[in-house]
This record gives structure tokens, C-alpha cells and sequence, in this order.
């Protein structure tokens, strides 16, 4: 299912989703994909999502930056999902379409709560329902 | 560490600098963890636990409401591990 730009806030629900895997899709020599695989809290106030193992693809990324922490163990989940990046990257983008690279509108922030964080600057959003939460993607 | 992260976008602010109700949840949160001898995430604000075998080991974890966003991130609340569900603040941690 795609998301349209007026629903990515729908992604904040996705707070505390157990995060199984991010990954960095080469498969298709168009376009890189960041993939996160996730079953959603439980106790998520989004009926549709609560509880269900999703798989969001951000595609055509044209820029992740990823800071992850290993040392806090137990299960990783997502603490927040924000429609912004921080002026690094904001920076890189700069200069990526100051050189003719074409960049796209969706950028996100994923914090994680290690304390990791991912941003992605894509051009589209969909999500993936694989059913009940059963982490067996 | 922990002041340079409060303002980068790993912590639960999202590199905002917090406001003093924000900063005053946090620091008495914190309060009642360290009483309990637990150490802080040093790139998690709020985040509360132990280092064992070299790793660190949550036991607490604080999110603070923001205002405007939906759903859980909308509504002050804390997570203990072994229980489930996002609990209230004043709910007892394991030790207290």
C-alpha cells in the first residue's frame, strides 16, 4: 500500500514497533531501497496496524544516514518517526542538487530506542501487511 | 555525552532543546532511576538501565508527550521492562 505524502503522519504510529531488520535493498540497479521490518506495539492506537508485522520500503532513497548503537541489548524498537532531517543533511542534499541529482521530498528521521538513528530521503513510502505479528518474514 | 545528545535527533526531542515541564519530567525521572541505582543511556535521554557483560540493559524508559503528535508520542508515559504496555509515570519502579 503507498502512502501519499498526507498520510506519512500515520508513520508515528509505528512508536514502539519492534524493529527485526533495516536493509539496504541494491536488488534493483534503478533504485536503492531501505526496508524495515517491524511488527507494530501491541498497544498501538492505529486499529489497522496494531499488532501487524509490516514491512515499510522507502523507495528510490537517494540518501540514508545511519548512526546505530549496538551496546543497548534487548529488543530494538522505533521510538519516533519525524517528516525531517537534521542540517547535515540537509547540507548533503545541497550539494547533491547543486551537482543535478535529483532530490526527493520524503525525508524522514527514525529514532530508535538505543538511540540510533535513521534518515532517509526517498521518493515514495509503502507499507507491506504480512499479518499478525508472528516475526517469521 | 549526555548534554551534547539532548541536542542531536537521537534522543526523544529530536534535537529540540526541551522545555523546562519537559526537563523537569525528565530530571525527576531521572532522579527516581538513579535512587535506584540505574545509569542513563548516554544516547538515549530518559532511557534507564544497567550494564551487564559489557552491554547496556534497559530497565525504564521514559517517552515524554509531545504536543501535536498522535497516538502514544502524544501522551507522557513509561515502559518497565517485564510489563507490559505503556504505563503511567507514578507506576512503581521495580525496586521502589
Amino acid at each position: 500500500m503507498l502512502l501519499a505524502s498526507g498520510q506519512w503522519i500515520r508513520l508515528e504510529y509505528l512508536h514502539d514497533a519492534k524493529v527485526l531488520s533495516v536493509l539496504w535493498d541494491s536488488a534493483d540497479p534503478g533504485q536503492r531501497r531501505l526496508i524495515l521490518d517491524v511488527v507494530c506495539d501491541p498497544d498501538s492506537e492505529d486499529d489497522e496496524w496494531r499488532n501487524r508485522q509490516l514491512q515499510i520500503i522507502l523507495s528510490d532513497a537517494v540518501a540514508v544516514l545511519f548512526r546505530a548503537w549496538g551496546h543497548s541489548v534487548g529488543d530494538e524498537v522505533l521510538d519516533s518517526w519525524r517528516n525531517e532531517v537534521s542540517t547535515e543533511m540537509r547540507n548533503r542534499l545541497k550539494e547533491l542538487s547543486q551537482s543535478g541529482i535529483a532530490v526527493p521530498d520524503a525525508q524522514f528521521t527514525i529514532a530508535f530506542a538505543s538511540g540510533s538513528t535513521l534518515q532517509v530521503v526517498c521518493r515514495e513510502v509503502s507499507v507491506e501487511d504480512f499479518g499478525p505479528g508472528n516475526e517469521k518474514l | 555525552v549526555a548534554e551534547e545528545t539532548k541536542r542531536l535527533p537521537n534522543s526523544w526531542t529530536g534535537g529540540r532543546v526541551l522545555g523546562a515541564a519537559e526537563q523537569a519530567e525528565f530530571d525527576a525521572f531521572a532522579a527516581r532511576a538513579r535512587a535506584l541505582g540505574l545509569s542513563e543511556n548516554p544516547y538515549r535521554i530518559g532511557s534507564w538501565g544497567r550494564i551487564v557483560n559489557g552491554k547496556f540493559e534497559e530497565v525504564t524508559r521514559i517517552d515524554i508527550a509531545e504536543i501535536g503528535k498522535p497516538g502514544w508520542r502524544g501522551k507522557t508515559h513509561i515502559h518497565i521492562r517485564g510489563q507490559k504496555g505503556h504505563l503511567d509515570p507514578k507506576t512503581p519502579l521495580p525496586g521502589e
